[in-house]
């Protein structure tokens, strides 16, 4: 609780949290849904495709959108430190916030896995319908974005402490 | 309006909303799965309009708009929802305002694309290059779904004082 109580205390915790400009805590927030967007937004739409579509063409070009993916996971890595840093306390204290940050890294490793298996493993330049395993992979990712989507707005319902320093405000 | 705001606070929707305990979370985690959903099937669509891999034919890559239709519906309804419970927090709250500008200019993007050109992108075959129009309206879309996210994420800041 000490290191929680120091977090709160440093010069960007403080502004992130008590600016009043629209470029702190409200711009931190707004870049976390457009990560987000980015992220779990077009992998799921790949993973839909991977489930669905994907037969008729070589799945090759479809690589160009991990670019994306990838730029969601370091805008949401930034905000998502920042947004911690602004109320450690808020999210290290609610069990909650676990569950999400391994419904992300479960994602992610299956991401991380997709693109190996259809990028790498198998030819991306010919036509293939994907694997049933491959299929599962991709369900199993949009079920997780689904939690850590869940769990993230849960955030805001469920936490005991908002402050380590001021134990008795919510 | 205060009239419209008591009424809309009379319905069963808008009881739901402030008497359900998990009412108002729930219906933000589908607000944002249906977010998720039409943001990313929407932007694989543009971003193949605007050269992003261009092996795969335009029409292929639509496929995925039904999907995001559905994600689009669900953030519709439970946007309504909010509304419902809380209809002061939006009628007099800017961002709520912005928001609905790039909706409705979202609105008219998709009608001008659909009426203007989109008998040749469904032409389009793997390797082809979208007409300039395409490409500016597909970067509308993109810029326009930017701003939809952040009129929706900048309401809470923008909350009359009466909510407070």
């Amino acid at each position: 609780m000490a290191f929680l109580i120091w977090l709160e205390s440093t010069a960007i915790s403080v502004w992130i949290r008590e600016s009043p400009s629209l470029w702190a805590f409200p711009f931190i927030l707004y870049l976390h849904t457009l990560g987000l967007a980015l992220l779990a937004g077009i992998s799921t739409a790949f993973a839909i495709w991977v489930i669905r579509f994907a037969k008729t063409y070589p799945i090759a070009p479809m690589r160009q959108y991990f670019a994306y993916m990838w730029l969601g996971l370091a805008i949401n890595t930034v905000s998502g430190l920042l947004l911690l840093a602004a109320y450690p306390a808020k999210a290290l204290t609610n069990p909650v916030f676990y569950v999400k940050l391994v419904a992300i890294f479960a994602a992610l490793a299956i991401l991380g896995q997709l693109e190996r298996r259809l990028f790498v493993d198998s030819n991306p330049q010919q036509a293939l319908t994907p694997s049933v395993t491959n299929k599962r992979l991709a369900l199993a990712m949009i079920a997780l974005w689904l939690v850590a989507t869940g769990t993230g707005r849960f955030l805001a319902y469920t936490h005991r402490i908002l402050m380590a320093s001021e134990p008795g405000f919510y | 309006m205060q009239a419209f705001m008591d009424w809309i606070l009379s319905t069963p929707p808008s009881y739901m909303m402030n008497n359900v305990r998990w009412a108002w979370p729930i219906a933000e985690t589908i607000h944002f799965i249906g977010l998720i959903v039409m943001a990313g099937t929407v932007a694989a669509f543009d971003l193949r309009l605007l050269g992003v891999a261009k092996g795969i034919p335009p029409a292929e890559l639509h496929r995925l708009i039904r999907w995001g239709l559905a994600g689009f519906g669900l953030s519709v309804v439970t946007g309504l929802l909010f509304i419902s419970g809380a209809p002061d927090q939006y009628f007099y709250n800017n961002a709520f305002y912005f928001k609905s500008i790039c909706l409705g200019l979202m609105g008219v993007n998709v009608t001008l694309f659909y009426s203007l050109g989109f008998k040749r992108i469904l032409a389009m075959g793997p390797g082809d290059d979208a007409f300039p129009a395409a490409k500016v309206m597909a970067a509308a879309s993109l810029a326009l779904l930017v701003g939809v996210m952040l009129g929706g994420r900048m309401l809470t800041f923008f909350r009359p004082v009466t909510v407070y």
